[in-house]
């Protein structure tokens, strides 16, 4: 299964979806990390959101846990398999990942 | 470090100005982010002096470069924007900069690599210091361009890494948002801690208001309502009142129509700092009970 975790420098969170300059992947199955550079979308003027949530859907994620997802990107992802959490702010990866493994995360949708 | 964001939807409802005296009432433990970059005008008031400014760069602009360029008219026929014109006598072609909108068709085309572009310059953004000796971080478009999630994103972080140097980390990031209810408003709202809704007692200050209420919802923000402009029309005023109470959103003050307002605009004074005491008393009344809210 692939988790997604929207990144400011691949270590903390980033407080913001769409305009995250990184994504973690992390694979529960090989425990391997993956590093996706969202600059791309991030630094895009218009529609960073829904082009996040493209990368997502194209990228076979199976598990995202972001800040709160805005209304178009909540639009596209609502409608697939992704289950969505809630990021407590200011965390890191890693202790994102580690409330999710004890399923103490809040669900967005 | 709590960020409280000011926002109405409409325009001239009072964000500036209501924002401005809450920045003079909590003082040195915050700072002011401006995001209308539109129409930035907090400066004007705080007299801020520029610390730091840079340039902001958004997009791309194209141009013809003319010792390829065989006026062969191929990027003509693409563009969507009317962009691109050739000269009747000369046959050069050139691309207005005002009409491109940087969308790199005439480059994909361009058989010659006669089509170059460069990053758009769209505006600065400045960090400064206020005459009340607190920072504010604002940012100023160019005439004609138009403001984007991306720039009020890029000065709300430069705010929040200028707050984790200079304050003590249960001050305030006070935002000051744009109007709308698109990409910037998105960006200078998601993940604040706190929304105060400034409602203008008017028929288009309500409708807009209560399109920033369905993004507040779908962002899970907290909310808080001041009503600005009160008493104009006794029906629409028991109206938002009820729309508040349907809607769960707290209202920490209301703010009755008073052409004094302009008067103390007009002599670069805050809000706060009127000489009317119920001007005044009012004021500190609502901020105090924002402060309550966020602090209890």
């Amino acid at each position: 299964m692939r988790i997604a975790i929207p990144s400011e420098d691949k270590i903390l969170t980033a407080s913001h979806f769409g305009r995250a300059p990184w994504f973690v992947f992390f694979e529960t199955e090989t425990k391997e990390y993956k590093y996706i550079d969202n600059s791309s979308h991030s630094d895009s003027s218009h529609g960073a959101g829904v082009n996040t949530a493209s990368l997502m859907l194209e990228s076979e994620v199976d598990t995202l846990i972001s800040p709160i997802l805005g209304p178009k990107a909540t639009d596209l992802i609502k409608n697939s398999s992704i289950k969505v959490y809630k990021a407590p702010e200011n965390s890191t990866v890693e202790e994102v990942l580690t409330l999710y493994f004890k399923n103490s995360l809040e669900i967005q949708f | 470090m709590i960020q409280i964001a000011f926002a109405s939807g409409k325009g001239g409802a009072g964000k500036t100005s209501i924002s401005l005296s809450f920045h003079k009432y909590i003082g040195e433990k915050s700072i002011l982010i401006d995001t209308d970059v539109d129409a930035a005008d907090a400066f004007l008031l705080l007299e801020s002096q520029n610390l730091e400014s840079k340039p902001f760069v958004s997009g791309w602009k194209y141009r013809i470069l003319e010792k390829n360029c065989v006026s062969c008219g191929k990027c003509i026929s693409i563009c969507s924007f009317g962009a691109i014109k050739r000269d009747k006598n000369s046959q050069n072609i050139t691309i207005n900069p005002l009409f491109c909108e940087g969308c790199g068709a005439c480059e994909d085309v361009c058989p010659f690599d006669a089509i170059t572009k460069k990053e758009n310059y769209c505006g600065d953004y400045f960090i400064s210091s206020t005459k009340i000796n607190t920072t504010m971080v604002y940012a100023r478009l160019t005439p004609g361009e138009d403001n984007s999630g991306k720039l009020v994103h890029l000065v709300r972080k430069k705010g929040i890494e200028i707050f984790k140097k200079l304050i003590q980390p249960n001050g305030y990031i006070i935002i000051d948002s744009p109007p709308g209810i698109g990409c910037p408003l998105m960006a200078a709202i998601s993940g604040v801690n706190y929304l105060v809704l400034i409602i203008e007692a008017t028929e288009s200050g309500f409708h807009d208001a209560k399109r920033v209420v369905e993004v507040a919802k779908q962002l899970k923000l907290p909310t808080l309502s001041i009503i600005n402009k009160s008493g104009l029309s006794e029906s629409l005023d028991s109206e938002i009142l009820l729309f508040l109470k349907e809607f769960n959103i707290p209202l920490v003050g209301v703010i009755p129509f008073n052409g004094e307002f302009n008067n103390i605009l007009n002599k670069e004074m805050f809000w706060i700092d009127s000489e009317n005491s119920e001007i005044r008393n009012n004021l500190i009344s609502i901020f105090s009970n924002i402060v309550n809210y966020i602090e209890k």
